[in-house]
Order: structure tokens, then sequence, then C-alpha cells
């Protein structure tokens, strides 16, 4: 229900779409449940590879549906990927540093 | 009238995007690295020395996972008042802001009762790296979550009165983001044992 007389039609128009937003956060919530029951795998490797899937999921589906990203042209998919980028060239540019260092020098 | 001042009001940009909204995607593009580069490096410190996966014993899975829900749904929220906004239900777009500041609120209060019992435990920011860590990311995203209740009340106060409700959409984006950190920090911290 509208709380304006004239808001029955929207008032620009927008090149992104309103998916079913309830459904997005239904689907939310049972990946979370999912994340939490995933915990008590007995295969510790397996169980954290499958929770960090999850969130990734799970941020995806923020990104595409809350944030309209699935609408987005590929100029804002540029710019937002942009930043992952540069974590990427950090991550590997550093990872020697951290990981193959003894560890008393790595603390 | 909606249309004068209201999301009409929103210049294109290149490729049709309008200026705020790219201009926005910049600012989270900015934070993806400022965020990224921490979280990179906890990764990384943790393949190096799993026995972090101990310390994380100590937080509290309980208390995370409702903070997740309460962000979760504080997404859902900002988007219906995004939406509403569109359609000029402004009292409707009022009261979904009011929910998801509210449920911000809610946030910070669970978050400063995990930190009161861990600094009580005597897991304070100098025990160790991973508390380092575990204090730096989560405070640094909840610095992050009241920068975005201040914004989303700023912008409600005008968006109520019919002006700048392309803002709705931009203080939604920031906060959409804030989530997504959390949903990372949350398996991270809490569920990586």
């Amino acid at each position: 229900m509208s709380d304006h007389s004239s808001s029955s039609q929207p008032t620009v128009q927008d090149y992104h779409g309103h998916p079913n937003y309830r459904l997005v956060w239904a689907g939310l919530v049972v990946l979370l449940a999912l994340s939490l029951a995933l915990g008590a795998l007995g295969n510790h490797r397996l169980a954290v590879s499958l929770i960090f899937g999850l969130a990734v999921v799970k941020a995806l589906l923020v990104a595409g549906n809350f944030m309209h990203l699935r609408w987005e042209p590929r100029l804002v998919w540029l710019v937002a990927g942009w930043g992952l980028l540069v974590v990427a060239f950090f991550y590997f540019g550093v990872l020697p540093d951290i990981v193959y260092v003894p560890r008393q020098l790595a603390r | 009238m909606v249309h004068a001042t209201g999301l009409a009001a929103q210049r294109p940009g290149l490729e049709g995007v309008p200026r705020g909204r790219l201009a926005l995607w910049w600012v989270i593009a900015s934070e993806v690295v400022i965020f990224g580069g921490l979280i990179a490096s906890y990764v990384l410190y943790r393949i190096r020395f799993p026995e972090w996966g101990e310390f994380a014993r100590h937080t509290s899975t309980p208390l995370g996972a409702f903070n997740t829900l309460v962000l979760l749904t504080s997404s859902f929220t900002v988007v219906m008042a995004h939406q509403a906004a569109g359609t000029g239900a402004l009292r409707a777009m009022g009261r979904y802001l009011l929910a998801t500041i509210g449920l911000g609120g809610v946030f910070l209060i669970v978050k400063a009762v995990e930190y009161t019992h861990e600094i009580q435990a005597g897991f304070t920011f100098t025990a160790n790296l991973f508390w380092s860590f575990y204090y730096t990311m989560t405070g640094l995203h909840a610095s992050h979550v009241i920068a975005g209740m201040v914004a989303l009340a700023l912008v409600r106060r005008q968006a109520l009165r019919g002006r700048s409700l392309h803002r709705v959409e931009l203080a939604g984006l920031y906060w959409h983001f804030v989530d997504i950190v959390w949903i990372f920090l949350f398996p991270l911290l809490y569920l990586a044992r």
C-alpha cells in the first residue's frame, strides 16, 4: 500500500529490476543455517571449504540482488572488480613473506 | 513532488550509470582494498599458524551467528526502503530505514557484549596476533556500521521530505557492502577453528 495517492506509478524509470527481496533474504538465512550445520562435519578441511564457498554465494546474492549488480553495465563490474584485483596482487605478493619464512620470523 | 527533487534528480554519468551510484561503487572498491588487505593478511597468518584455530574457539559462534542474521535482515530492510522510495511510499521508506538503523544498533550492542566477555577473559588487543587481527577487523567493521547508521539517519531526514530520494539507494549500497564484509568475517573469526 502506498502512502501517497499520487505514487501508484514509479517516479523514475531505473534500469535495474526489483527481484523478490523476501525470497533472497530467506535464501540467505537458509545458507547461514547451512554454514552453521557444516561445523558438525567430521572432515574439518571439507567443512571449512564448504563454509567459505557458502560465504561467497551469500556475498554474490547480496551484491547481485540487493545491490543490483546483476543489472549494472560492465563499467560498474570493472569498478567493483579492480579492488578485488588489487587484493589478489597483495595476497600473492605477500604470501611468500608470511607462509614460506621460518615461524619465528613470521611472528 | 517527488520527481522534481527525488530519484529523477540523479544525473546520468558514463554508460548511463547515475553519477552518484558510480561514485559509490568507487568508494566500495576502495573499501574492498582496505578490508581485503586485512582479510588476506589474516588468511595468510592462519595458514602459517594453524594453532590460531584454538584462539578462535573463544569467540562466541551463537552471538556471531545472531549478528549475521541481524545484518542480513538489515540489508533486506534497506533494499525495501529503496524500493519504497522508488514508488514514492515515503512513510514506508522511513519505517524501513528506521528498522535498518535499529538493526545496526542491535548489531553494535551484541558486539559490545562479546567484547566485554572477551576482554574479561583476558583476550585483549595485545594478547596475541590473533586477537590483534580480531579487534582490528571487527572494530574497523563496527566503525563502518556506525558510519552507515549516521548516513542512513541523515538520508532519512531528507528523504521523508521528498528530497534526494536517490540517496536512499546510495546509502543502501554502502550498507550492503558492510553486510558483505561481515559475511566473510563471520566464518573467518567464528567458524574456521
